[in-house]
């Protein structure tokens, strides 16, 4: 290796650490980091302007901005409070509802918002029938983890490669995403219940109890009742909602990208909202900081393409087998374990020139029956290891956090004695999915 | 034999504090109501009126132990208790209808309160108001019906109470304006009375209501200001407290980086003496009268217990 591809590599080493550490904010590392190689030269100021995609800036932007909107009109609220009463008060429906609505959610929605929904209500309802809050926590954390892979706006892993990769379209993450995704998030419902069978387990014949889950569902009736969410804004929010969501499933034959069509959405939703939504305080809502991220890591993943590290990195998987079964699980498992130790994100952005190496014009996997399932091993092992530690995706620090503020400490290794064998399950699924495409 | 569960006492009491913060003390009757018709529907357990009879006699023992107690919830569960004793056929459908009826007569009952309380405002009238409840509202709601509404200065209290009565005057169109509880003194010259929602009185002649009313009472008194509480009858405690009337919480907070614990109490007890009327769906009750109601009503109170003793020593209830 030369010594610019030894600076890059050492950088990237001194960017994990910092994420890890959290004593910056990731979006000064990554910024610092990008200057750093634009100062030394590893990358031309022109290349490294060239190497940010706006195709996924512009994405995360106009999500950001369309689940702004929709919060500032309590939609969100709306939901999860008729969620809530959907569950009766049951421990067994909390669990089932609010575990499905994250799933689903967070296909939607970033994970972060997800929880940031979902968790407050959860932690009122539980405690105000008398359980632990901690099982019911853990499920939508793994769950929504879950729930992101399964499309592209589903989770920043998924937005980088179905930004980054043009062969890849929207309708393609359901295609190959939906299956894994379902079964998983069954393992892992399978495995919460069994680990927490006392806690989420019928009050139907404890009149008592029966009465005091009765008495919350009050509570949350008069709530509900109180939230008035005017027809125009239910009717016209909808409208807009799906016009996105089919621009997103058309748009490998409209050729519209992503990004476009998430900007064009917020854009609709402010316009048709113009008197209920201010843009200035809405843009309080976009995650600054995150874009910023993004941008400084494009530029440093730009520096490791411009001074041929990926390509090392590429031959150095090459090198290692010839069969693509094995790269298959190596990939799977090495953005699994990765993903559970440091931000996925990096990972992700480093990941995908490299298999764009491999599988691209002149690549040694060029023509290779089943190689684009590379793609599809690097997302399930990305999404599905962020669940393996609490420090593995930002829901689950998020969550813990929110979860702390309201008295409810998880530990890491309580939170690591659930999330290893329920990510393990996950990660078995998805060896069986793809050894299952790869023989198909 | 069952024994009362602790757990259960603790969740409950909980809600209901958060209930009575949230909804003020009519809303909580209408939602035990609600939360005991839900439970009856939904119990898969021993249905038949003993399996009934037994279930709601340990479900007003949880009742009982609620600090501080809800007078309204534990008269409405003894009504229902003799119900079910009384009707040797009684079914879960049964005992729905009788609590609708329940519902339905406490609805009568706060429309009567209003029409008292509308008494009190024949003339223009500057009106002092601190704490919320749906009678309170109701009684809003029918004076500007009649044509009789005075201008109305709120004394901030806890945002989620003061946010009920601030709806309230909104959606009817009064003149009003807001002044901390602590800055009355500064208004209280240009007050004709004051009316708070009270959550019940007790055995010691203490009528309870939420927090801060002691001392804005105490102030209004010291300045010839009448005040009127209103309290219907089925709120009303007959019972020795064994605990303090307010329960009382500790709770870490914070000013900026300094850490400091605070007391903070659910309720504020009130002498009788301190008030001017009692307003209830019997008329305008001043202390001598109250006395003489109570009594009464404490004797019928007495004679439920006794029965609801009786039959859970039958039913080997501890």
């Amino acid at each position: 290796m030369s010594t610019h591809e030894w600076m890059v590599l050492g950088l990237f080493v001194v960017v994990f650490a910092g994420i890890i550490m959290e004593k910056v904010d990731k979006a000064v590392i990554a910024i610092g980091g990008a200057i750093f190689v634009i100062v030394a030269h590893l990358i031309e100021f022109d290349h490294a302007m060239h190497a940010i995609d706006f195709k996924t800036i512009g994405l995360l932007l106009g999500m950001m901005l369309m689940v702004a909107c929709l919060q500032e009109l309590h939609l969100f609220e709306w939901i999860a409070l008729r969620l809530a009463l959907l569950t009766r008060g049951s421990p067994v429906l909390i669990f089932i509802v609010f575990g499905a609505a994250s799933a689903v959610f967070s296909a939607f929605l970033d994970n972060v918002t997800t929880v940031l929904i979902i968790i407050p209500l959860v932690i009122t309802i539980t405690r105000g029938i008398g359980l632990a809050p901690k099982p019911f926590i853990l499920t939508i954390i793994f769950l929504s983890n879950i729930g992101g892979a399964a499309t592209l706006i589903g989770d920043p892993p998924n937005i980088l490669v179905g930004s980054k990769v043009d062969s890849i379209t929207f309708l393609d993450f359901p295609k190959y995403m939906l299956v894994p995704v379902v079964i998983s998030a069954v393992g892992a419902v399978w495995f919460m219940r069994r680990c927490f069978a006392t806690h989420i387990q019928s009050r139907s014949t404890h009149f008592g109890w029966l009465f005091a889950s009765s008495l919350m569902l009050e509570r949350v009736q008069r709530q509900a009742a109180s939230l008035k969410i005017p027809q125009d804004v239910t009717l016209g929010s909808s409208i807009i909602g799906l016009l996105v969501l089919l621009g997103f499933f058309t748009h490998g034959v409209t050729h519209i990208e992503p990004a476009v069509i998430a900007m064009a959405g917020a854009v609709l939703m402010l316009a048709v909202f113009h008197r209920r939504l201010d843009l200035h305080h809405l843009m309080q809502h976009v995650e600054w900081t995150t874009l910023l991220f993004f941008a400084g890591l494009f530029v440093i993943v730009g520096a490791a393409e411009e001074v041929h590290l990926l390509e090392t990195i590429s031959h150095g998987l090459v090198s290692m087998t010839d069969n693509l079964w094995v790269l298959l699980m190596i990939v799977l498992w090495a953005s699994a374990i990765l993903s559970g130790i440091v931000d996925n994100i990096p990972f992700v952005a480093v990941m995908i020139p490299v298999l764009t190496g491999l599988l691209g014009e002149g690549g040694p996997y060029q023509n290779v029956e089943n190689s684009h399932l590379l793609w599809w091993a690097l997302v399930m092992g990305a999404c599905f290891g962020g669940n393996a530690t609490m420090i593995g995706a930002s829901a689950n620090v998020v969550s813990c956090g929110l979860a702390k503020r309201e008295g409810v400490h998880i530990s890491f290794v309580e939170f690591a004695r659930i999330s290893a064998p329920t990510t393990a399950i996950t990660i078995v699924v998805s060896m069986i999915y793809l050894t299952f495409l790869y023989w198909l | 034999m069952s024994a009362i569960d602790r757990e259960l006492v603790e969740t409950v009491n909980r809600q209901l504090l958060v209930l009575d913060r949230e909804g003020g003390s009519d809303a909580i009757a209408t939602d035990v109501a609600g939360a005991i018709a839900r439970a009856v529907q939904e119990y898969e357990g021993d249905a038949s009126r003993e399996g009934l009879l037994r279930e709601l006699l340990l479900l007003h023992d949880v009742l009982l132990e609620m600090r501080p107690r809800v007078a309204s919830i534990i008269l409405d569960i003894q009504k229902l208790l003799l119900h079910v004793h009384q009707s040797p056929n009684a079914t879960q459908d049964d005992v729905l209808r009788f609590l609708q009826d329940l519902t339905q007569a406490r609805t009568d009952r706060r429309q009567q309160v209003a029409r008292v309380a509308a008494g009190l405002f024949v003339e223009p009238q500057t009106l002092l108001l601190h704490s919320y409840s749906t009678t309170l509202e109701m009684l809003l709601r029918h004076l500007a019906e009649i044509r009789r509404k005075p201008r109305v200065i709120v004394a901030q209290q806890q945002e989620v109470r003061t946010r009920g009565i601030l709806r309230a005057l909104q959606s009817a169109s009064y003149d009003y304006t807001v002044v901390s509880e602590y800055s009355l003194s500064h208004m209280a010259h240009e007050l004709s009375c004051a009316l708070f929602a009270g959550l019940t009185i007790t055995l010691d002649e203490r009528i309870v209501l939420s927090p801060g009313s002691a001392n804005l009472i105490e102030h209004l008194r010291s300045a010839g200001i009448p005040t009127y509480v209103i309290l219907t009858t089925n709120k009303w405690s007959y019972w020795t407290e064994e605990t303090e009337t307010a329960y009382r919480e500790e709770r870490e907070k914070s000013i900026g980086d300094l850490r400091f614990r605070k007391q903070v109490f659910s309720h504020d007890p009130v002498p009788l003496s301190s008030i001017a009327g009692i307003i209830t769906e019997e008329g305008v009750l001043d202390a001598e009268k109250t006395r003489e109601v109570y009594e009464a009503e404490r004797e019928v109170f007495q004679a439920t217990e006794e029965l609801i003793v009786s039959l859970e020593r039958d039913l080997g209830i501890e």
